[in-house]
């Protein structure tokens, strides 16, 4: 079945046409890379699918509704959770607080005022295993902005993963993160999201993340699909080749 | 006779206290302060009683001022403004309706106050950062030039004194004796206060607000509705100003328009900057030591607005946490 149906999607930046007329479906529990060099609209599409700015043209179902008018947190509500390229965690607070406070959000328990907000047992030992998943549980007492950058970006996943999404962005989840440090960080959440079997559709620029982790890739550029096939037939995809720079 | 003393289970009785969580002790912190301030009032005379109930008052406008900036990264320069809107409510209802009894003067100002804080509110929820500055100043000098123009109702530049007025139907024959009850009073408003928002701030609804300050996008990706969380914050916060203000003009017997002018706003960032913003005793040790600093440096200097600016200055280059932000330091360090 498809969760995710993107039909003649554009969006355009005064002249800068970002996305032009995109189609593609996503199959549940399938994880999907989108490649292409820099400008080529990956994030653009991520923030339209997670409504963070709204199309020209074009249309978005998700579970096969319409979601034209919805904005984040309706698409969150609906299912949708996002990470992003420069890590957005909670820094001033603790790792623990971070997944507390989205769990909180996901029960529509934030709004309680006269309770303490630690004192929810419920919601602690579900964040804690959720920490565990993410290998971060001895790391949960610090501050999120204490935390060496390729965790911060794991907290990022978790974040967004604890909202119990059906299909989760990911947005460059290795970028910035060191050679020897990204491999731990992508076994961490793909183990993760397969176990859950949680759809996925993963930006990356870094090509052996992508060939190694996904099932199926799109490729894009100056705002088009240019491919959309299995990674062994991407990688023999003489176009792509060239865009890539021979990667 | 001899008494067995269990030591093993006074042991436990002293453990089982220092492992009262944090948001628990907190609570028992304000309730020890409450007593301290009720028990020494006897003691000290009616220019300390003055004194101190001026600190609470203040502390109260301080406290709702510093959820906006502390809590969740606004800053307001238009709370003297509401501190206004209280104050005048208070003493205009003294005036035309001659209403004497506190608590229903109180509760008036509170309603009156959340009229126009829901209206206001609305609009400023929608700003952030230097906007929402100048909104809020342009509408704390609305305030301050309407109590000022307004002659024939306000009294404008001459003020308004307030009548001694009843604390539950109890008269008092002179200002000493009701400024002795008053004192109680305004502890006990400032207890309920302080206690209500040690709880906003520790519960989710807190936290919460907390996080849209660090990363407002990132709380949106989360769920949260951030300009609903803005707008009751702002209700909760100048709804404390309102309160303050109303609790002044009893306390002062008058009141006049500079009393609430852009300056006080001024003040307020002051003594919450001197406390320490990013801690929740912040506004309180700024509130008192600002009131201390008021009432003692222009006896001892007549450029004492230039030892106040000086010492805020000295604060923030080397103690940019505050005096409580200082404390903890040195208590971590050990």
């Amino acid at each position: 079945m498809d969760i995710l149906e993107v039909k003649e999607l554009k969006k355009s930046f005064g002249e800068l046409i970002a996305v032009n007329k995109v189609s593609f479906n996503i199959e549940e529990g399938e994880v999907v890379a989108i490649i292409g060099p820099n400008g080529a609209g990956k994030t653009t599409l991520i923030n339209l699918i997670s409504r963070w700015i709204k199309e020209d043209e074009g249309i978005i179902k998700f579970l096969g509704k319409d979601i034209k008018y919805a904005g984040p947190i309706q698409a969150l509500e609906m299912g949708i959770a996002r990470s992003f390229q420069i890590p957005r965690v909670f820094g001033k607070m603790s790792v623990l607080d971070n997944i507390r406070l989205a769990i909180t959000s996901k029960e529509k328990k934030s709004k309680k005022i006269l309770s303490f907000f630690e004192s929810d047992k419920n919601i602690k030992e579900r964040a804690i295993e959720i920490l565990e998943k993410f290998n971060l549980l001895e790391k949960m007492n610090l501050f999120a902005d204490e935390l060496p950058h390729g965790d911060r970006k794991l907290l990022d996943v978790a974040i967004a993963f604890s909202l119990n999404p059906k299909l989760l962005l990911l947005d460059e989840p290795t970028s910035g993160v060191s050679a020897a440090e990204k491999t731990r960080v992508m076994n961490r959440i793909i183990d993760t999201i397969r176990k859950e079997n949680i759809t996925t559709i993963l930006v990356e620029h870094d090509m052996d993340v992508v060939f190694e982790y996904s099932s199926r890739i799109l490729v894009m550029n100056e705002g088009k699909i240019i491919a959309d096939d299995t990674p062994e037939r991407i990688l023999n995809n003489d176009l792509v080749k060239q865009i890539m720079g021979g990667k | 006779m001899v008494y067995v003393v269990d030591m093993k289970e006074g042991y436990n009785i002293i453990k089982r206290i220092t492992l009262i969580k944090k948001e628990r002790k907190g609570i028992l912190y304000i309730i020890l302060f409450t007593i301290i301030l009720a028990i020494i009032r006897p003691f000290i005379g009616p220019y300390w009683s003055f004194i101190v109930a001026y600190g609470l008052i203040i502390s109260i406008v301080g406290l709702g001022f510093n959820l906006l900036l502390g809590y969740n990264g606004l800053l307001s320069f238009g709370h003297a403004g509401m501190f206004g809107i209280g104050m005048y409510t208070l003493g205009l209802c003294t005036k035309y309706f001659n209403i004497s009894s506190l608590e229903i003067l109180i509760l008036l100002s509170i309603i009156i106050g959340l009229i126009i804080i829901i209206g206001l509110g609305y609009v400023a929820s929608k700003l952030i950062i230097v906007y929402f500055a100048l909104f809020m100043l342009s509408f704390g000098q609305i305030i301050f030039a309407l109590t000022y123009k307004l002659y024939g109702i306000t009294g404008g530049s001459d003020g308004l004194s307030i009548p001694i007025l009843t604390i539950l139907n109890i008269n008092f024959n002179s200002r000493i004796d009701f400024l002795y009850c008053y004192y109680y009073f305004v502890l006990l408003i400032f207890t309920i206060c302080t206690i209500f928002m040690w709880i906003l701030v520790n519960s989710p609804f807190g936290k919460t607000l907390q996080a849209i300050k660090v990363d407002d996008i990132r709380a949106t990706y989360i769920g949260v509705p951030v300009r609903k969380y803005r707008y009751i914050a702002f209700i909760i916060s100048t709804l404390y100003a309102v309160i303050s203000g109303a609790l002044y003009g009893p306390l002062n017997g008058f009141i006049y328009p500079e009393l609430i002018s852009h300056v006080f706003s001024g003040e307020i960032v002051y003594l919450t900057l001197l406390g320490g913003m990013n801690y929740f005793a912040g506004p309180i040790v700024g509130s008192f030591i600002y009131t201390i600093l008021k009432v003692y440096i222009p006896t001892i200097t007549e450029y004492w607005q230039f030892i106040m600016g000086a010492t805020l200055i000295i604060m923030i280059l080397l103690f940019p946490g505050g005096i409580v932000g200082w404390i903890y330091s040195k208590f971590k360090k050990r």
